[in-house]
This record gives structure tokens, C-alpha cells and sequence, in this order.
């Protein structure tokens, strides 16, 4: 048993680090509505599964310094917004990921002088995903790079590799050069068989921050072990990285 | 925002003397008699994180009292209450004049966001043999950033 906490948590929205000025979640939702089919016949309700569904609302201390909350927040987008919640820093820990719509941006100017903000995310199309880290090293969940390379690899204890393709969930937050592209590999035992690209779990080329969802084929082969590679021309980049790995075609 | 704690005590003192209704202005708690007159004595009560911060940082609250001291054999007698209550309405419209310290914290908390309001008790202090009459002015402040926290 190892309980844990919610310290050292981070939180990226499009790109935007609001690890610093998000004071607390009150939903991080991943749901699934019921389809009631009970039968006359049946003594208790028969259900089967519907849509799923998730959100994520969560409080903000007002910082309207570029880069944090009001810049983040304030535009209020019709577009979907890309959202990744960390639940730890350490390599393959815990992540909720989704696409969704901003709904609002309240803020609340307290009789003690605080003042707060209020928004919600709902999911657009697609449920909240829960994932794994492949950029975490134990600080703050964040890589690092100067120029193109590898991350270290993760195994999520597959036994075995998955016929159901993933998602990946790419927040890059600063870049300075040409274009960085984020791509994951895969590997058999993260030794003696060689990483290979994953087919279509590629951002393209990217030259600005922003966040995104990847979603490779439906069918897609992974192997057990996954780990981050980067390709282009830059000097510097930090970005974020989260997988989910679907384990069945219901999900997809 | 780093915690410059030589520069946030600074402030604090340099807003004291600049009321100009002290006499002397010291940045400890005194052991002797400090004399006639008004004096200001600065001293910091608590330093704790808080719970108005992100996710994977602390800010920090401190909580300074500004001791407000004044000998009770002061003549006229009935005019020592007066006296401090002027001294620290002065200095608390400083303070409140200069939230940020001039940008070396969040704000000072005159309404308790962190949970400590501003507050300033009256009482009595011996020490070192002379009576005094004392105003306390309990100062929180919120300072950004204080401490990353990490699993």
C-alpha cells in the first residue's frame, strides 16, 4: 500500500504551464452513462453502457503575467482546448488528458481581498483519458531538450503488446528554432528490440506553443515499452508528454 | 518571487521611520528599557506555507508584529492611548499605502485571504524594570513562490 497525495501537481492547458497559479480541481471526471434495458420480467435494472463523457473544472489565482492564468484563460475559445493534468513528476505516473470546450471564466473577488477564478472544461467528442507521463525525471514532469533526440523509455506492465492504438497528448510549452516534431516509439524490451516510430503517433513539424492530441489507427500495434523521441532544428524546447494506451476498440 | 527576508524587514522598518512619529526604530525584540518616547520594534511571529497557492508550490505567510512601545509613566497619562492609537493608524495607512512592498510580496493580508487578519491588541509589557504601554500590529503578508514541492 503506498497512499499519496495531491502536492507536486501539474497542470498544462494548450501549451500553457498553470502549474503555479491553479490552487486546486474540485471534478477531473471521466464518466459513462447507462442505457436502462430492464426487462418486465427482470427484479433489478439492466444497463447497459453509453456515451462516455468527462470534465475537468478547477480554480485559478488570478495572474495576469503573460503566459498564466488570465493570458491562458481569457480568450474564452470556440475551438477545443487541449487539457493535462499530472499527477506526479516521477516517469510513467499518473495523467488525465483531454479535448474539450472551455466553458467560462469566473472570477470571484472574496470580502478577504482574494480573488479566484473559476473555469470548466468539458469534453468534446471524446471522454477524459487517463495516461501515463513519458517526459517526468523526478522534478517537475517537464523534458528539456537543446537538440533532437530520445527520452528514456517506460513500461506500463503490458504483459504484452496491444492491438488498439493510443492517444498522445503533446503540450509544448517553449521553443526557440526551425520546428521540433514529437513522435513516440515503441519497443518489445527496450534493449535488444531496436524502437521503432509508432504509426501515427507523430505531431508533424511544430514551431509555436500550443497542445494536442495525437490518435494513431484503431488497430495499431504497441509494444510494451514507449518512449519519446524528437526530430528537427531547435535550440531549445520544453514540452510535455502523455500517453494512453486503449486496451479495447471502446474507448477509441 | 523569491523571499528576500533582509529586504522584506527593511521595508517594514523603513515605512516605521517614515511615519516620523518614532523615536527610535528597531529591528529586534529588546532586552533593556529602549527609553522615552515612541518606539517601534519589529519582530516576525510566524513564517508558515499556505494553502493560496498552486499546485506545485508554496507560498509562504509571514506574519511580522510591529511593537508599538511607549513608557507608561509618559505625562500626560491619559494621553498614551491617544498616542499609540495615532502612531498606528499612521503606520498601518503605510502599509496598507504599499501592498506589494514595492514588489517584494504578493500583498499584505489586511482581511486574513491567507486565514490571519491584520489586528493590532493593546497591552502592557515590563521590561527591564519599566512598565510599558504597548499597541501590537500584527502584519501578515503573502509571498509568492516560496517553495517547490515535489512527490
Amino acid at each position: 500500500m503506498s497512499i499519496g497525495s495531491g502536492l507536486g501537481q501539474n497542470f498544462f492547458i494548450d501549451g500553457y504551464d498553470l502549474s503555479g497559479t491553479t490552487g486546486s480541481a474540485s471534478r477531473i471526471s471521466s464518466s459513462q452513462a447507462t442505457l436502462d434495458k430492464t426487462a418486465i420480467n427482470q427484479r433489478g435494472m439492466a444497463r447497459l453502457p453509453g456515451l462516455n463523457d468527462g470534465g475537468l473544472d478547477f480554480q485559478s489565482w488570478f495572474d495576469p503575467a503573460t503566459g498564466f492564468s488570465q493570458d491562458a484563460l481569457e480568450t474564452l475559445p470556440t475551438t477545443d482546448r487541449v487539457a493535462s493534468w499530472l499527477f506526479g513528476v516521477t516517469l510513467g505516473d499518473p495523467t488525465a488528458n483531454l479535448v474539450a470546450k472551455q466553458i467560462g471564466y469566473d472570477p470571484t473577488r472574496a470580502q478577504d481581498g482574494s480573488l479566484s477564478l473559476t473555469s470548466s472544461l468539458l469534453a468534446n467528442q471524446h471522454g477524459l483519458d487517463f495516461g501515463r507521463n513519458l517526459t517526468a525525471d523526478g522534478t517537475d514532469g517537464i523534458a528539456s531538450q537543446s537538440g533532437a533526440g530520445s527520452l528514456t523509455g517506460y513500461n506500463d506492465s503490458a504483459a504484452a503488446a496491444t492491438n488498439f492504438g493510443l492517444s498522445m497528448f503533446v503540450h509544448l510549452l517553449s521553443f526557440t528554432g526551425t520546428s521540433i516534431t514529437v513522435t513516440l516509439q515503441d519497443s518489445d524490451d527496450d534493449g535488444t528490440d531496436p524502437y521503432a516510430t509508432v504509426t501515427g503517433a507523430t505531431t508533424g513539424a511544430l514551431t509555436t506553443a500550443q497542445g494536442l492530441r495525437v490518435r494513431t489507427s484503431a488497430t495499431e500495434n504497441v509494444k510494451e515499452w514507449l518512449r519519446v523521441t524528437t526530430t528537427g532544428t531547435f535550440s531549445a524546447a520544453t514540452f510535455v508528454v502523455s500517453y494512453v494506451r486503449y486496451l479495447s476498440t471502446r474507448w477509441t | 518571487m523569491a523571499l528576500s527576508e533582509r529586504a522584506v524587514q527593511r521595508a517594514l522598518s523603513s515605512h516605521a521611520s517614515q511615519t516620523g512619529v518614532f523615536k527610535r526604530v528597531i529591528r529586534f525584540d529588546p532586552k533593556s528599557a529602549p527609553g522615552g518616547g515612541l518606539t517601534c520594534a519589529l519582530l516576525l511571529r510566524t513564517m508558515d506555507p499556505t494553502p493560496a497557492t498552486g499546485l506545485n508550490v508554496s507560498a509562504c505567510l509571514l506574519v511580522w508584529t510591529m511593537r508599538i512601545m511607549l513608557p507608561i509613566r509618559n505625562e500626560p497619562i491619559d494621553e498614551v492611548d491617544p498616542v499609540l492609537m495615532g502612531a498606528a493608524r499612521k503606520l498601518m495607512a503605510r502599509l496598507l499605502g504599499d501592498l506589494t512592498l514595492a514588489g517584494l510580496v504578493r500583498t499584505i493580508d489586511p482581511r486574513g485571504q491567507a486565514g490571519v487578519r491584520m489586528s493590532c491588541p493593546f497591552g502592557y509589557v515590563e521590561i527591564d524594570g519599566t512598565m510599558h504601554r504597548i499597541a501590537d500590529l500584527n502584519v501578515p503578508m503573502i509571498v509568492n513562490d516560496v517553495w517547490a514541492e515535489v512527490q
